[in-house]
């Protein structure tokens, strides 16, 4: 299918030294295929609209460069210490109605970086650092501008990371995905400081919102499968839409999760309604005007955010925190995500 | 407010691709200086959509033709779609948009997004991009080279964006836009380049000698899209501007500032989503609503009860069941 997706694959002269880039473009080998100096000489330099990922979307191989590793927004992650993102991949082969990749990069082309050698180079720098500095434990997450497992078949990088962090007991990494592709995950032991998380949405809203992600039956079987054989998994009930019938569909959400799942065992969940900036609303009223997110009058908040009013966003907090709770999940480990309460 | 009828141009680079049109339509060009290139009908007795379009020869080139299509707008102002014909290049191994097949000598393409080169020989960040499309013909991007590269491989940079090459569509995009107009293209390809290999010395001779064989084929591109826009279209229209229906309703009723209306919109579109229902159909339920629910009637000035209104319909946003049963 991904042959079917992509139209052209254009990489950097550079990333032809790593034996990943060379297996890309041999899968892909029906796919027009350019060699280049550098991704940006040519992504973002445009502006390609959004919604073109649907028929024109390009799949560009290069080299990260610059900043390997970004500090996190306040209340990202769970845990007092500090949190960072690295960044592997632009953009992501799900199309999720809400999802601020709209307005972020200017074209949605799809970016992979090949030196994860390098990145995992700045996340043992970086974990050094702050546990010298008195930090007990550093945070990792993969999947901010991309999905995390999505295309981890052929991207092929996780064995990097999982080398990487069994050397670092005091550093977690978290890989965040939509996607029920564990397959990638089960080629490598299970960790405890490899945290895989899945974003969960009733199954109503995963149909109506959030194109081309697995079936969130799917995602509670990959769970289930990666806890059974000893991976620790976590959830992300993010972002919460407000829908008729919503407080329900999460009954079932949970109810669907917990014949499978070892609630009590769950890592770690967070909560968060859906917010969006100034821009990405204006992208999502562009991209997708009769979008059942749009349902709502949402109200910008001291960040500049546009959220449901405060009392609601506190009420459907409150109600799903209990729902998750009577579910099993353990009070200590849910949290609120970047609410700003 | 009524809607404001297209008031189609037909432009063109060269008169040579506006042939079949001039001599079908028996057009005649302006006397004046300042309007060469401007072809017209001389039967001005035709009631306005039985009247041709003019047919403005604009020249070549990103700058030369974006600034001939500006002056022309502006002289003529009723002027408020521009459709674009004419002849580009396709470049192998460029960005063919899934479900369409290569394009060969002597296809129609339509174009969706405009890109133009700078003076720097890169790509300009701003693009244009055309939402209205026909279904009858394939869609492509095109990108407009400045100037017409001679080397193949200069080729190469262009096919990272689109796989249609032209001399001036992103200009007139750019003048267009600036006038409020719309802009439409639909390109013949008259020729392949293979940026693996040299360009043909005689390019242009070779484009120029099938020109009536083009201009042709532009003329079914014209009538293709001519059908296609008389299809009616499965959009309901607008409906009218709900505060005008709401005092028409209940005249002088209901008072709203300028900011109240913009929340009442967002409200009713939010409504419109929230429960399922075309802008329309909600406008006359919300109206048999205030009917039932007598804010009408509410005591006081216009004003508070436009504000009741407003909020009484936010609360309906996120009322469980459809609209109004609470």
């Amino acid at each position: 299918m991904l042959d079917k997706t992509f139209r052209k694959i254009m990489f950097e002269t550079d990333v032809l030294e790593y034996p990943q880039a060379q297996k890309i473009l041999e899968q892909f080998s029906k796919v027009p295929q350019q060699e280049i100096n550098r991704v940006d000489d040519f992504f973002g330099r445009a502006y390609k609209p959004y919604l073109q990922k649907r028929d024109s979307l390009q799949l560009f191989l290069g080299k990260k460069r610059g900043k390997l590793l970004k500090q996190t927004p306040d209340a990202y992650g769970i845990g007092t210490g500090p949190h960072y993102y690295f960044v592997h991949a632009y953009n992501c082969i799900f199309e999720c109605e809400y999802c601020y990749l709209q307005g972020y990069f200017s074209s949605p082309d799809i970016v992979l970086f090949l030196n994860h050698d390098e990145i995992c180079k700045s996340i043992v720098e970086r974990t050094k650092a702050d546990l010298a500095s008195g930090h007990k434990q550093v945070w990792f997450h993969a999947g901010e501008f991309s999905d995390s497992l999505a295309l981890a078949s052929w991207t092929g990088e996780l064995r990097a990371y999982w080398d990487c962090f069994k050397k670092l007991p005091n550093a977690a990494l978290e890989l965040r995905s939509k996607s029920a592709n564990i397959r990638p995950v089960l080629e490598q032991e299970p960790l405890e400081n490899v945290v895989i998380s899945f974003s969960m949405s009733p199954k109503k809203v995963v149909g109506e919102i959030e194109h081309g992600t697995s079936p969130v039956s799917a995602r509670i079987k990959a769970a289930a499968q990666l806890q059974a054989k000893g991976y620790p998994v976590a959830f992300h009930f993010d972002p919460v839409i407000h829908r008729p019938n919503w407080k329900t569909q999460y009954q079932e959400l949970f109810a669907s999760m917990g014949k499978f799942i070892q609630m009590d065992k769950v890592r770690y969940a967070s909560l968060g309604t859906v917010r969006f900036s100034s821009d990405d609303l204006r992208q999502v009223q562009k991209n997708y005007p009769r979008s059942k997110l749009l349902g709502a009058v949402f109200e910008k908040d001291h960040e500049g955010k546009h959220q449901y009013p405060v009392a609601m966003r506190k009420e459907i907090l409150s109600q799903l925190r209990a729902q998750a709770e009577r579910a099993g999940i353990p009070p200590e480990v849910i949290y609120d995500c970047m609410q700003g309460f | 407010m009524d809607d404001i009828k297209p008031k189609h141009v037909l432009c063109f680079a060269h008169r040579g691709e506006a042939k079949a049109f001039i001599k079908r339509w028996n057009l005649k060009g302006s006397g004046e200086k300042a309007l060469s290139g401007v072809w017209s009908t001389q039967a001005k007795q035709l009631a306005g959509d039985k009247q041709p379009p003019d047919v403005w020869i604009l020249g070549e080139g990103i700058e030369s033709a974006g600034i001939r299509l500006s002056y022309l707008l502006g002289r003529f102002p009723e002027v408020n779609s521009v459709i674009n014909l004419g002849v580009a290049g396709f470049v192998l191994g460029g960005v063919v948009p899934k479900g369409f097949s290569l394009p060969e000598i002597g296809s129609l393409v339509q174009i969706r997004t405009s890109y133009g080169m700078h003076y720097d020989q890169k790509v300009r960040f701003k693009s244009y991009t055309n939402e209205n499309l026909l279904e009858e013909l394939p869609v492509f991007d095109c990108f407009s080279i400045g100037r017409r590269l001679t080397q193949a491989n200069e080729y190469l940079y262009v096919s990272g964006f689109a796989a249609i090459v032209d001399m001036e569509l992103w200009g007139l995009h750019a003048a267009a836009a600036s006038a409020g107009c719309k802009l439409e293209s639909i390109k013949v390809v008259s020729d392949v380049v293979d940026p693996n290999r040299a360009i043909p010395e005689n390019l242009c001779s070779l484009v120029k000698s099938k020109s009536d064989e083009l201009s042709e084929l532009l003329w079914q591109a014209w009538t293709t899209w001519e059908d296609s826009r008389k299809k009616p279209t499965s959009r309901s229209e607008l409906p009218k501007d709900f505060a005008e229906q709401l005092n028409s309703e209940f005249p002088q009723r209901f008072w709203l500032s300028s900011y109240q209306k913009n929340e009442l919109g967002k409200h009713l579109r939010a409504l419109s989503i929230s429960k399922s229902l075309e802008p329309e159909e909600l406008n006359s339920i919300v109206l048999k609503w205030i009917r039932k629910s007598q804010i009408d009637h509410i005591k006081g000035p216009a004003k508070k009860r436009g504000g009741v209104l407003s909020d009484r319909l936010k609360e309906m946003i996120y009322a469980e069941g459809a609209f109004g049963a609470r």
